[in-house]
């Protein structure tokens, strides 16, 4: 920025007449203007604003630094994530530092603020941000105002749990660090997660590649719609550039028709969320379930639909589940949805034509409650899974297929030492069997199962 | 058999300190409320390298763009 420019700006923002900016620095340099402002003699009033903007100043560096920070080690986890605590603070703030596949800082959030021993930590809330930066890596940290990092038997339950999600979404967890007083405590170090900052997550590629479809698949379909050409629709993978050109299409576009198409389906967008809002269908039995898939599917045969519920059951959105998709794929699948939807829970529901309604299958039922067990574990249900033709209709929840979900335990751990390193093995191993019957079921031998075990057994 | 409806969940509490206090001078400097509320430091971020994003008013997106430049020059000065 010119001299010049720089001076307009502070004149306009300050109130300081640019004359008396001018004449200070006939003699001095801007550093010596914003170092010492009282020298210009400006009035309270405007000190006071040349002092915002000082603070803004700082303020904006600290969140600039944000885009820049790379995670290699441990001890950058705790230089960077110390700062943001307040040593002073009487209440326990949980954050999370979401990191790419290299490591380097997308972005730093406050999951929480509690009280003086505890705070409340939903996966479901950790995990939904890390779905929006489109993270692969995270760091979770938090603060005992007490002083003593030792991690609590809650702080212990929420790392393993958002581990065993971390697990099934392809994010990993890299560390856990408790801030103490002057001291800390990081999961990491003490060997409670085993996972090296450097690797670099295999999952990231096939991921890049499916936003990429994803993109791929929206400028399509909006080049079909509004006949705008493919070649006006450039967005590579940047999503706030897709939600600015939605908003101020005539930032990209030079021909009205297109710029009004655009505004004409922001517009159709608009009442369709109103539409949706007044008239949000509640749930309330099963044969409801199969009434609104009747009306919504007319056309289909042969799908499965996720419907998913807020906490009224009331219908947020639907979802047809891929049909190639395995059970893995397909519990990552629906998670996220419910994650990225702020969906309490869901539905699955199966339409299809008489010739494929068979009883209900040991597979079917043991498939549906692994489904269960994975979305439980961010705090989503699953309601029930029904199955409808035109002759035939079996709700689980009715027949009472579906268990109530018991939740995974780590609270029975003692904390000290050896002892409760070797129950969070146990519980590790118990949690881990769950997951591995679930891949085994799709994809795994027993092989590989055995494999899984050891490697359980190993940590 | 009808479903059991969920609990409402406790909302999560944000911390909203940094962005409040931004958005404040902000405010105060442009002598102009924006009705805007930011739930992470990353989405102010964003909002100053993209006031468009965020607001319709021109005359006050321009004045952030100078605003945004003006503080990048003073940290620049500051720094060095």
């Amino acid at each position: 920025m010119a001299n010049e420019k720089f001076i307009e700006g502070l004149s306009k923002f300050t109130k300081i007449p640019e004359s008396k900016i001018r004449e200070f620095l006939e003699e001095n340099t801007l550093k010596n203007l914003l170092e010492h402002p009282e020298s210009i003699k400006a009035t309270q009033n405007q000190m006071e604003k040349f002092n915002d903007l000082k603070r803004l100043t700082n303020l904006y560096e600290r969140l600039s630094k944000y885009k820049e920070y790379k995670f290699e080690k441990t001890e950058d986890s705790i230089e960077f994530l110390s700062s943001h605590f307040d040593r002073l603070s009487d209440k326990e703030k949980f954050l999370v530092a979401y990191l790419d596949d290299e490591s380097k800082l997308l972005g730093v959030e406050t999951i929480s603020i509690g009280t003086l021993n505890a705070s409340i930590v939903h996966p479901r809330d950790v995990m939904k941000k890390a779905l929006e930066y489109k993270s692969k890596r995270m760091i979770l940290c938090h603060n005992h105002p007490s002083g003593d990092p030792t991690p609590s038997r809650e702080d212990i339950n929420i790392t393993m749990r958002l581990e065993e999600v971390g697990r099934l979404l392809d994010i990993q967890v890299l560390d856990h660090i408790v801030i103490g007083n002057g001291n800390h405590y990081s999961f990491r170090e003490n060997n409670d997660i085993d996972v090296d900052y450097s690797l670099t997550n295999t999952q990231s590629k096939k991921h890049e590649a499916i936003y990429k479809r994803d993109i791929k698949d929206f400028v399509s379909l909006l080049s079909k719609v509004t006949k705008i050409p493919k070649k006006d629709l450039n967005f590579e993978t940047k999503e706030n550039e897709i939600k600015n050109f939605l908003k101020r299409p005539y930032e990209y576009l030079s021909d009205e028709k297109h710029i009004n198409a655009i505004y004409m389906l922001s517009e159709i967008q608009a009442k369709y969320d109103k539409v949706k809002k007044d008239f949000a269908v509640k749930i309330s039995s099963p044969w409801d379930v199969k009434n609104f898939i009747e009306d919504v599917y007319s056309d289909y045969e042969n799908i499965q639909v996720a419907v998913f519920l807020d906490t009224k059951n009331q219908i947020i959105n639907t979802k047809i589940i891929p049909d190639k998709l395995d059970l893995n794929d397909k519990a990552k699948f629906i998670t996220e949805y419910a994650i990225l939807n702020d969906s309490n829970s869901y539905i699955l529901v199966n339409k299809e034509d008489n010739n494929f309604l068979n009883d209900i299958s040991s597979e079917k039922l043991r498939e549906v409650n692994k489904l269960k067990d994975v979305s439980n574990l961010v705090g989503i249900k699953l309601l029930d899974n029904i199955d409808f033709s035109e002759s035939k209709f079996n709700s689980f929840k009715e027949s009472g297929h579906i268990n109530e979900t018991e939740n995974l335990d780590y609270s029975k751990l003692s904390l000290e030492g050896n002892e409760r390193k070797d129950e969070i093995k146990k519980i590790r191993l118990d949690n881990l069997s769950k997951i591995i019957d679930n891949k085994k079921e799709i994809n795994r031998d027993d092989k590989d199962k055995k494999k899984w075990v050891n490697w359980a057994i190993d940590r | 058999m009808l479903y059991e409806e969920g609990k409402d969940e406790d909302k999560t509490v944000f911390d909203e300190g940094i962005t409040d206090e931004f958005l404040g001078i902000i405010e105060s400097l442009l002598g102009k409320k924006l009705d805007l509320k930011f739930t992470s430091p990353t989405e102010l971020f964003n909002f100053m390298n993209d006031p468009g994003a965020f607001l319709e008013d021109e005359e006050i997106i321009d004045e952030i763009k100078n605003l945004k430049d003006l503080i990048s020059e003073m940290g620049d000065i500051f720094n060095g």
